[in-house]
C-alpha cells in the first residue's frame, strides 16, 4: 500500500497544483503538500529491501531542497487573479459510473482504481519496456544526455533563460503569436512584433550552434525511430487526450499580458540557473542526479547509487524497467 | 538551391535591420500601418498559410535553415558593392524609379504576374524571350498575354535601363547570373497563396514597404542618400561578418 500511497501523492500534487483557486481549503491543501511528499518519500525509502539507511538519508540531507522545488512548483502553478477551477468530470465519467454529485476526491479515487485505467497503467508499463527493449532509443538517449551535458546543454539554456528572464523578449513572442492569430492584435502587438528580428538576432547564436550541432541529430533519430518503430498504446493516447481536456486553456487572444506564465518562466530559470563555481552543476542537473541516486541504491552499487551523469546503457534500461515495475505493481495488488 | 537563394534574399533584406538594434525606441514613433498589417494577418489565416507551413517536415525546414545559413553569409558580394560609387548610385536610381509611373508598370508586372498560373506562365515566357531565348512552344499564345500587361511598357523605361545595368555591375562582382532558361512556372506553385495575398494587397504594399523601411532604419527610403546606403550595407556586412564568426564557432 505504500508504493500506492506515494503514487497518490504524486497524482495528487499534480492535481492541486494545476490551477489551483486560491480559497483557504485548499491552501490547507497545497501547505501540506511538501510534509505528504516528504513523508511519501521518507516511507518509500525505508520500505526499500535495500540501502533503507542510506536513501532516508540521501532524503533527510537534501530535504531542504526538496521542499524548495515543491514551493516554487507551487507557486509556478498559481496564477495571479482568478484561476478557473479543474474539472475532472469529463475525465471521470469515462472511466468509473460518476454519480452526479462526485467531488474531486470521488473522482481521483474513481479513475484511480477504475479498470480502464488499469488498462492506462498495463499498456504504459509495456510501452516503457517496449522502449527499454530499442537500443537504438536508449543510445540516442545516452548521446542526448552527454550533449546537455557539454556546451550544447549550455546553449539550450541560454535560449530558454533569455525568453523567461527578459520581460521584453517575452512581449515580442506575444506580439508575433497575437499579430498573427488574433483579430484583436493592439498597435502595440504589431510593433512587439516587428522587433522580431532583433530577438532572432539574439537567439541566433545559440540556435545555430544547436542546429550544427550532433544535438540535432540525436533528437531527429529519436524522432524517427518514434514515428516508425515504437508503437504508443490506445489507452495511454486516450489518457493523454482525456487530461488535455481537463487542463484549465486560456485564450490567448483574450489575454492582455503573459504575468500568469511569470511564475513558470522564474521556475525554468532557477532550475536551469547557471552554478557560479564551475565545478557545480545547475539546479535542474542536481535534482536529476539525486533522483536517480535515490531509485538505484542497491548493494551492488555498495548503495551509492547511480546518478543521472553517470547513467550507462543498461542502467537506462534498468530504470524504465524499474519505472514499469512501479507502474505495474498497483495491478499486482489487487 | 533556388529556394535557398530565394530565402537568403528575403534573410539579407531582413538583416538589414539588426545592426540597427541599438537604435530602436521603446515606443513607436512612426506612421506604420496598423489596419493593413492586421488586414494582411486575417487574410493569411484565411488562407491557412500557417496551418500549412505548420504540417512542412519540421527536420526538413531545419536542414534548409541550416544550408539557408551556411548559403547566405558566404558571399553576399558587400564590401565590392560598398567600394564602388557607381553601384551606389544606380541602387539608389533604381529606387527613384519605384516612385515614377516606371515602378507602377513594374509592380503591374508583377501583379500581372501573380494573379494566375496563366498570367504567371506568359510571364515567365517573356522573361526568358528577354534573356535570350529565341523561340519556345507556346510563345504566340504568351506574348498576346504580355501585350496586353505592362510589360510592354516597363520595357521601355528608365528603370528597366538601370535594373539591367546594376544587374551587370553586380556580375562583375561576382554574383551568378540567374538563368532564366532554367525557370518553370511550376516552380512558383508553392507561392501560390502568397501571390494571392500579393494581388490582394497590390496598392497598399508601396506603403507597407515604405513604412516598414523607416521602422528598421530610421531613415526614409524615398529621401536616402548615398552615404545613409553605404551606413546601411556597412552594418549588413557587419551582420554578415557576426553571422560567419557564429557558424565558425558551430563547426569547432
Amino acid at each position: 500500500m505504500k508504493k500506492e500511497y506515494g503514487f497518490c501523492v504524486v497524482f495528487a500534487l499534480l492535481l492541486t497544483s494545476c490551477g489551483s483557486p486560491n480559497t483557504g481549503s485548499q491552501n490547507k491543501i497545497m501547505k501540506n503538500t511538501e510534509d505528504a511528499v516528504i513523508e511519501g518519500l521518507e516511507q518509500t525509502a525505508a520500505s526499500a529491501y535495500q540501502c533503507r539507511e542510506q536513501r532516508v538519508a540521501l532524503i533527510k540531507d537534501n530535504e531542504t531542497t526538496v521542499r524548495d522545488l515543491i514551493a516554487l512548483f507551487k507557486t509556478a502553478a498559481k496564477k495571479p487573479g482568478k484561476a478557473p477551477e479543474i474539472d475532472l468530470k469529463t475525465l471521470g465519467e469515462h472511466y468509473y459510473a460518476r454519480p452526479t454529485d462526485a467531488d474531486l476526491g470521488d473522482d481521483i479515487y474513481g479513475i484511480l482504481t477504475s479498470e480502464g485505467f488499469k488498462l492506462v497503467l498495463k499498456e504504459t508499463a509495456e510501452f516503457l519496456e517496449q522502449i527499454s527493449n530499442n537500443d537504438a532509443v536508449i543510445e540516442n538517449l545516452i548521446a542526448l544526455r552527454d550533449q546537455l551535458g557539454k556546451k550544447p546543454g549550455d546553449k539550450l539554456a541560454e535560449i530558454i533563460t533569455l525568453l523567461a528572464t527578459d520581460r521584453s523578449k517575452q512581449e515580442i513572442l506575444f506580439g508575433i503569436v497575437k499579430t498573427a492569430n488574433c483579430e484583436s492584435a493592439s498597435n502595440q502587438n504589431i510593433v512587439d512584433a516587428l522587433m522580431s528580428p532583433f530577438l532572432l538576432l539574439q537567439l541566433g547564436k545559440p540556435g545555430l550552434y544547436l542546429l550544427k550541432n550532433d544535438f540535432k541529430k540525436h533528437i531527429k533519430s529519436l524522432v524517427k525511430i518514434f514515428e516508425e518503430t515504437i508503437i504508443l498504446p490506445n489507452s495511454l493516447k486516450e489518457f493523454a487526450g482525456l487530461v488535455q481536456g481537463i487542463v484549465p486553456k486560456q485564450n490567448i487572444c483574450e489575454m492582455e499580458n503573459l504575468n500568469s506564465f511569470q511564475n513558470f518562466a522564474k521556475l525554468a530559470a532557477i532550475l536551469l540557473k547557471a552554478p557560479e563555481d564551475q565545478t557545480q552543476h545547475r539546479p535542474l542537473r542536481v535534482l536529476l542526479n539525486t533522483v536517480m541516486r535515490l531509485y538505484t541504491m542497491s548493494d551492488d552499487n555498495q548503495c551509492l547509487g547511480i546518478s543521472y551523469d553517470n547513467l550507462q546503457t543498461n542502467n537506462i534500461k534498468e530504470a524504465l524497467l524499474l519505472i514499469a515495475g512501479l507502474i505495474k505493481s498497483p495491478l499486482e495488488w489487487n | 538551391m533556388k529556394l535557398i537563394n530565394n530565402l537568403c534574399g528575403y534573410l539579407l533584406l531582413f538583416s538589414l535591420s539588426f545592426g540597427n538594434a541599438q537604435a530602436q525606441p521603446s515606443k513607436p514613433s512612426y506612421d506604420l500601418p496598423y489596419d493593413l498589417i492586421r488586414n494582411i494577418s486575417q487574410e493569411i489565416r484565411a488562407l491557412n498559410i500557417l496551418s500549412q507551413a505548420s504540417q512542412l517536415d519540421i527536420w526538413a525546414q531545419l536542414d534548409l535553415a541550416e544550408n539557408l545559413i551556411d548559403t547566405c553569409f558566404k558571399e553576399t558580394y558587400l564590401d565590392g558593392i560598398q567600394k564602388d560609387p557607381e553601384i551606389l548610385d544606380l541602387i539608389l536610381r533604381v529606387r527613384d524609379g519605384f516612385y515614377r509611373q516606371d515602378g507602377q508598370y513594374f509592380w503591374g508586372m508583377l501583379v500581372t504576374a501573380a494573379s494566375s498560373r496563366d498570367e504567371r506562365d506568359a510571364f515567365i515566357r517573356g522573361m526568358k524571350f528577354e534573356k535570350g531565348a529565341s523561340w519556345f512552344p507556346g510563345w504566340d499564345v504568351a506574348w498576346k498575354k504580355i501585350a496586353g500587361s505592362d510589360m510592354t511598357y516597363f520595357g521601355d523605361t528608365q528603370l528597366k535601363t538601370d535594373i539591367d545595368a546594376l544587374e551587370k555591375k553586380l556580375q562583375n562582382l561576382g554574383l551568378a547570373p540567374v538563368d532564366y532558361s532554367k525557370i518553370e512556372t511550376e516552380q512558383f506553385d508553392f507561392y501560390e497563396a502568397y501571390l494571392k495575398l500579393f494581388v490582394r494587397f497590390e496598392s497598399q504594399l508601396p506603403n507597407l514597404i515604405s513604412s516598414l523601411f523607416q521602422f528598421y532604419t530610421n531613415q526614409s527610403l524615398k529621401s536616402m542618400n548615398q552615404n545613409q546606403l553605404l551606413e546601411l550595407l556597412q552594418k549588413l556586412n557587419n551582420f554578415k561578418k557576426e553571422a560567419l564568426e557564429w557558424a565558425q564557432e558551430s563547426r569547432e
